[in-house]
């Protein structure tokens, strides 16, 4: 106000006006001082008016001083005072801003710590900047990782906020991404860089938002008229830049903190559900075996002159091989003893439905046919028209009359078994006809003779025996279980089935077992007195 | 009537911040005073009877805190508008502001807007 100084300096509270008064009095005239509009500022109107001398600032007149030839001194002192006035005036009005940015800057990084949102970190920096850099216009673009498309995350006006998804490299600001250094471009239309479908931007204050030397977007201000940015503009864009980069990386991070805290939450919730759903599934599974557990003979018949014993490993809680020993009555002489070893094909707890179907269908049948190989056939037909064709059992089984030995031996399908005579010579036990429930109803089934003699031993066992695999694939063998067979020959029927088994799992080492183990073992007793000693 | 406004501060690039601040209002008629220390406030206060005084705590000998309580108890001057101001950074004393009788205060660095816009609130302007 340039209009008003000499009234400012006048003030009685300001030191000029003492200074002024003092020479007034030193000077010891009548001096009068009035300002371009006749307006009295110290003294009185001279009813003689003398010599008037103008007041100046800057070339500028704002009054006058009149009254003696020393009135010239008079403006002298007050030009000298104006000009000194409007120095200082202009160093505190530029220290005022400096003062304001300082308080910008702090209040800014104060309110930044509290923000953890993206959106909210740039439209903060955005509102804070616009109030030391006039502009209409104001973007924070971000380059996401990994990209070079900077796309908005917050903008003010009609312009700048609608550049978005441009490549780093294009345009100006583009060009400013790349480079990493801040511009001013007072005069856009005259940029060689600029878009031509550009926004109609006239000027533009632009910084990247960097972190360490990364450039993470670019913060822009801009002004639809053509304006002059200043470099103390550049600079506190900087500085507000440079604190934002940081803030939005922070946020960044968090964001991610939050994403993987949430997605860990999620698979955590996910797992503890399977893992309810497992125990769940895996108490029926435990509540099936026991139940198919009990399906197996309780204990073995006793039989005078013979030694009987079997186990069943399943491969899973529940397993589709099954073993049984039943005496049964004979219409025409003494009670017989059967036995039997079965396999259904696949494995868990659809051949455990199947494996309990043919236990049923077993003890219906086993005394209440003719012979075995009728048994057989029966068994056949049943299973056949209860189940799928790709549903079937294997089944090898015995017919003994004890006081004689002599037997019949039925295979239905089922893997090779073995009887070993007291001489040690191994006989295969083979098979005799289809597996039961394959093939369609009628089909016939073959009898073996069979003689088993004091000192005799049968082993009757499923696949699983033989195939049994180590970690390299290879198979345990129909000769490692007969050289063990011979080895215990004499040993009571359990410990066989014992030593089978520990030298199975010797066999297999750490491999998972993948098919059911089944073994039954009928000895003879030897002679009395043929005993090797 | 004419309105006065006293600043006080021991730092002399403070007054001269919240001097050039309130600048504009002097073309409005409104007095600006300036005072070093408390003392020199408190004879001002009693003297010249402000409208409102922008007033620095942390000064030596006599504190911003003494010369509002002495102005709002001992001397009776309820009706001057106290602002104190304190420093970033220092624990203020909210209570002891209460006590004393202040009416407001702010933190330096100040936001000049929000100085001028106070001044002009408690002026009335």
């Amino acid at each position: 106000m340039i209009r008003g100084a000499l009234t400012h300096l006048l003030r009685p509270t300001r030191d000029a006006h003492a200074l002024v008064a003092q020479m007034v009095a030193a000077i010891g005239e009548p001096i009068t001082i009035e300002d371009n509009d006749g307006r009295v500022l110290h003294g009185e109107i001279l009813g003689q008016p003398g010599a008037r001398y103008p007041i100046t600032l800057d070339g500028t007149g704002l009054g006058w001083v009149s009254g003696s030839a020393s009135a010239r001194n008079v403006a002298a002192l007050l030009d000298h005072l104006l000009s000194r006035e409007s120095e200082r005036k202009a160093l505190g009005t530029e220290v005022l801003h400096l003062y304001r940015e300082v308080n910008l800057i702090y209040s800014f990084s104060e309110k930044l710590a509290a923000l953890l949102e993206l959106e909210k970190v740039a439209s903060l920096t955005l509102q804070e900047a616009r109030h030391l850099i006039t502009a209409s216009d104001g973007t924070i673009m971000l380059l996401e990782e990994g990209s070079v498309l900077l796309t908005t995350l917050a903008g003010f006006g009609e312009a700048l906020p609608h550049l978005t998804g441009f490549r780093v490299g294009e345009g100006i600001i583009g060009a400013i991404a790349a480079s990493g250094i801040a511009e001013i471009v007072n005069d856009v239309d005259g940029d060689s860089r600029r878009i031509k479908d550009g926004t109609g931007v006239r000027s533009l204050v632009c910084a990247p938002l960097k972190v360490g030397e990364r450039v993470i977007g670019v913060i822009a201000l801009g002004s639809v008229k053509p304006a002059l940015y200043t470099a103390g503009e550049l600079k506190l864009l900087n500085t507000l830049a440079l604190q934002t980069a940081t803030a939005i990386e922070n946020a960044r991070l968090f964001e991610r903190t939050v994403q993987a805290a949430l997605e860990r939450e999620r698979l955590m919730a996910l797992h503890r559900e399977t893992e309810i759903a497992r125990a769940k599934l895996e108490s029926e599974f435990d509540f099936a075996a026991r139940i198919q557990a009990d399906l197996f003979p309780a204990e073995m018949p006793r039989v005078d002159g013979y030694d009987l014993a079997a186990r069943n490993r399943p491969a899973r809680q529940c397993g589709g091989d099954y073993y049984e020993a039943l005496m049964v009555p004979s219409a025409d002489g003494p009670e017989r003893l059967v036995v039997c070893v079965a396999d259904v094909s696949g494995k868990g707890m659809p051949a455990a439905l199947l494996m309990s179907n043919m236990q049923a269908t077993l003890r219906a049948l086993i005394g209440r046919t003719p012979s075995l190989n009728a048994l057989a056939a029966h068994a056949n037909d049943l299973l056949y028209a209860s189940t799928s064709p790709n549903k079937y059992v294997t089944a090898a089984m015995l017919e003994l009359a004890p006081a004689t030995g002599a037997a019949r031996y039925v295979s239905a399908g089922h893997a090779d078994c073995l009887l070993l005579k007291a001489n040690g010579h191994a006989e295969r036990l083979e098979s005799t006809g289809t597996p039961l429930g394959l093939m369609g109803a009628g089909q016939p089934y073959g009898e073996t003779d069979v003689r088993v003699e004091p000192g005799d031993c049968v082993v009757l066992y499923s696949d699983g025996v033989p195939d049994a695999q180590d970690a390299d694939g290879a198979e345990f063998g129909e000769e490692r279980l007969l050289d063990i067979v011979r080895e215990h020959a004499e040993a009571p029927a359990a410990t066989l089935v014992d030593r089978v088994f520990a030298e199975i799992d010797r066999f297999v080492g750490e491999a998972p077992q993948f098919d059911d183990i089944t073994m039954l073992v009928l000895r003879r007793s030897p002679r009395a007195g043929s005993a090797k000693v | 009537m004419s309105r006065t406004i006293l600043i006080v501060d021991d730092e002399a690039h403070i007054r001269m911040l919240i001097q050039q601040t309130l600048e504009d209002l002097e073309d409005e008629g409104v007095t600006l005073l300036t005072a070093t220390n408390g003392e020199e406030a408190l004879a001002l206060i009693e003297s010249e009877k402000p409208n409102l005084v922008f007033l620095d705590v942390m000064m030596p000998k006599v504190s911003g805190f003494d010369v509002c309580d002495r102005t709002k108890h001992a001397l009776g001057l309820t009706d001057i508008y106290i602002v104190l101001l304190t420093a970033k950074g220092q624990e203020f004393d909210r209570q002891k502001g209460q006590e004393v009788g202040a009416d407001l205060y702010m933190t330096k660095p100040f936001d000049p807007d929000a100085l001028l816009a106070k001044a002009r609130d408690v002026l009335g302007i």
